[in-house]
């Protein structure tokens, strides 16, 4: 009788990964962070304001005309993107301001798994972020259309309509690894928000647009070509965003493989 | 709960802990000035020493979150920051703050920890049995008072169970309740095999529980030693008792040492003139026998006056000029009367 309780318990134990099961807590608590909650809250009723306020005006949304599921789906890859990126770098930073860092690494001081841990967390909250914003750009979209007469199997062009949620996911991830990257290697939320802001906003948005040789190579350009819009070649897109996941994992792998805990 | 034997096998005299000629700067500020430690396995050691005489900086190097400018560092006889072996290390630390994110509960807050460290989830529940922490560990940590966090923070070191303890300031801002629970814990893990480092401020716990002490100033090791005999304390006795006179001439006609301070009666037994070395037993029956019976009878704290001893000579007081031990032995009572 003792046996048979004793043993399922014994085997959930060996199923998963340490690794894994951290991270599985970790995603329990950013659900509790009410700065979680705020910003996906925040970014869901922008989302939702633009599709509506698209569909009232019979404007459209981010040059897509009146395909308003496309124009979500495009206001999620570029803008929102950043967006998550900047609650990444705070999620990821703020564990610095807990030092649960040292009590970890004073465990196993392998810093590259500290580093994908943090990482995998960043992951799960782009994940989720990018699941959430697109399915309410889509239904909110598809519930607006249907109402104007266009039904929904109508409404749906597969082809532009799934690159653009692939576009989303890879904004969103690649953002989301530049917030965490920032985070990690400046081991503080607020330096790694105020990086990741000085990175997209100053020198993405204000600087690069200005400036016509660096337009086409930035990587918020670049995941809205991927999306449908601008003019630059997808090939060169998808090379921006690859390497510029590249680069954000290896810098940042490579600064935080010999840091030191001091505070 | 029953003592569980710790997964390894100990070797006596093998270090836990190494530092040699171990140097540590942060900007201009030499905090590390050529330490010398080595904690032996099955050792509690504990480390004194003023504010800013490097007792955190030492165990940051020595659990590798830092790392050394020079000398050499050895955790369990490997290199602390080393990734050999690619498994969790068997070693609990609670490095100042406790570390605790503040919207877990003290359980999943203790998972975590054991998950991080390879340790199964049932871990959690035979640490917070032994700290009695109870449906404590059900609350948010960010509900807890400071010392309800340094006790879950203590709980999450003995995850695992780890064969080496490296604890900053493990008791401050504990209850007496839990403080001395923890003191107990200490005990029982070097009585089953464990290690313990840790660095403390409390003199009288110091005392009382470590094997070993080391007394850090300036970045060193000042001095090194079982507590009992370190400082110029070593060796002393207090008595209280009714008639200090008839104490004092039964105890000088043995030929110890003693004088008179406060009311007591002080006994020296571990001057290096003093021959032999009696104990308490051998001052107990020679009062006994002259028909004076003391109604307290203890050895003097030592790790105080070394302590302030040893400090005294980075930070001198004026206000307070030092004692001339040597007069003071050999003056009659009436003289170091104050």
């Amino acid at each position: 009788m003792r046996r048979q309780r004793v043993a399922p318990r014994h085997r959930a134990e060996r199923r998963h990964s340490p690794l894994a099961g951290a991270v599985g807590l970790r995603a329990r608590e950013l659900a509790r962070r009410p700065e979680v909650v705020a910003a996906f809250s925040l970014q869901a009723m922008a989302l939702v304001a633009a599709v509506v306020l698209a569909a009232v005006a019979a404007e459209g949304l981010a040059g897509a005309g009146n395909d308003l599921i496309l124009g979500g789906l495009r206001v999620t890859a570029a803008p929102g993107g950043l967006l998550c990126g900047v609650l990444v770098a705070a999620v990821v930073g703020s564990e610095f301001g807990w030092a649960t860092e040292r009590a970890l690494l004073a465990r196993d001081p392998r810093r590259l798994r500290f580093a994908g841990y943090q990482l995998a967390v960043a992951a799960v909250l782009a994940l989720a972020w990018w699941a959430v914003q697109s399915l309410l750009a889509v239904t909110v979209a598809a519930l607006l259309q249907a109402g104007g007469g266009i039904a929904a199997g109508r409404a749906w062009h597969h082809p532009a309509h799934a690159a653009a949620l692939a576009a989303a996911l890879a904004a969103t991830l690649v953002y989301g690894l530049l917030g965490a990257a920032c985070a990690l290697v400046l081991r503080s939320a607020l330096a790694g928000v105020v990086a990741l802001l000085a990175y997209g906003l100053l020198g993405e948005l204000v600087l690069a647009s200005r400036w016509a040789p660096a337009s086409g190579w930035t990587v918020y350009a670049s995941a809205a070509r991927l999306a449908g819009q601008g003019t630059t070649s997808v090939g060169r897109a998808v090379l921006v965003v690859a390497l510029a996941f590249a680069v954000a994992l290896a810098g940042c792998l490579a600064l935080y493989a010999r840091r030191q805990v001091r505070d | 709960m029953p003592a569980q034997p710790l997964a390894r096998t100990r070797r006596p005299a093998t270090a836990a802990v190494e530092l040699r000629g171990v140097y540590r700067r942060f900007g201009r500020t030499m905090v590390l000035a050529g330490l010398d430690l080595a904690v032996d396995e099955g050792e509690l050691y504990g480390l004194i020493g003023p504010n800013g005489a490097g007792k955190t900086t030492a165990l940051r190097v020595a659990l590798g979150l830092v790392q050394a400018d020079a000398g050499q560092v050895r955790l369990l006889g490997r290199d602390p920051r080393s990734a050999a072996g690619a498994r969790p290390r068997r070693v609990g630390s609670l490095i100042e703050a406790p570390a605790l994110s503040p919207r877990l509960s003290g359980r999943e807050c203790l998972v975590l920890i054991a998950r991080w460290a390879g340790a199964p989830d049932r871990e959690v529940d035979r640490v917070v049995g032994l700290l009695g922490l109870g449906r404590m560990t059900d609350r948010p940590t960010a509900t807890y008072s400071s010392g309800m966090r340094q006790v879950l923070a203590t709980a999450a070191a003995l995850v695992g169970p780890p064969d080496l303890l490296v604890l900053d300031e493990p008791t401050v801002g504990l209850d007496p309740g839990h403080r001395r629970r923890v003191n107990d814990l200490l005990l029982d893990h070097a009585a089953r095999g464990g290690t313990v480092l840790l660095s403390s401020h409390q003199l009288d716990d110091a005392e009382r529980l470590c094997t070993r002490v080391g007394l850090m100033a300036a970045g060193r090791l000042l001095q090194e030693g079982p507590p009992t005999e370190l400082g110029p304390a070593a060796g002393r006795f207090e008595i209280t008792v009714g008639d200090p006179e008839a104490a004092l001439s039964a105890l000088r006609e043995v030929r110890l040492i003693c004088w008179r301070d406060d009311g007591k009666v002080m006994v020296e037994t571990g001057a290096p003139y003093q021959v032999g070395r009696p104990d308490g037993s051998v001052i107990a029956r020679v009062l006994a026998d002259a028909g004076v019976y003391p109604s307290d009878l203890r050895r003097s704290p030592t790790l105080e006056l070394a302590y302030a001893e040893a400090t005294s000579s980075l930070a001198p007081d004026p206000a307070r000029p030092p004692v001339d031990r040597e007069r003071r032995l050999e003056a009659p009572a009436a003289e170091v009367r104050r």
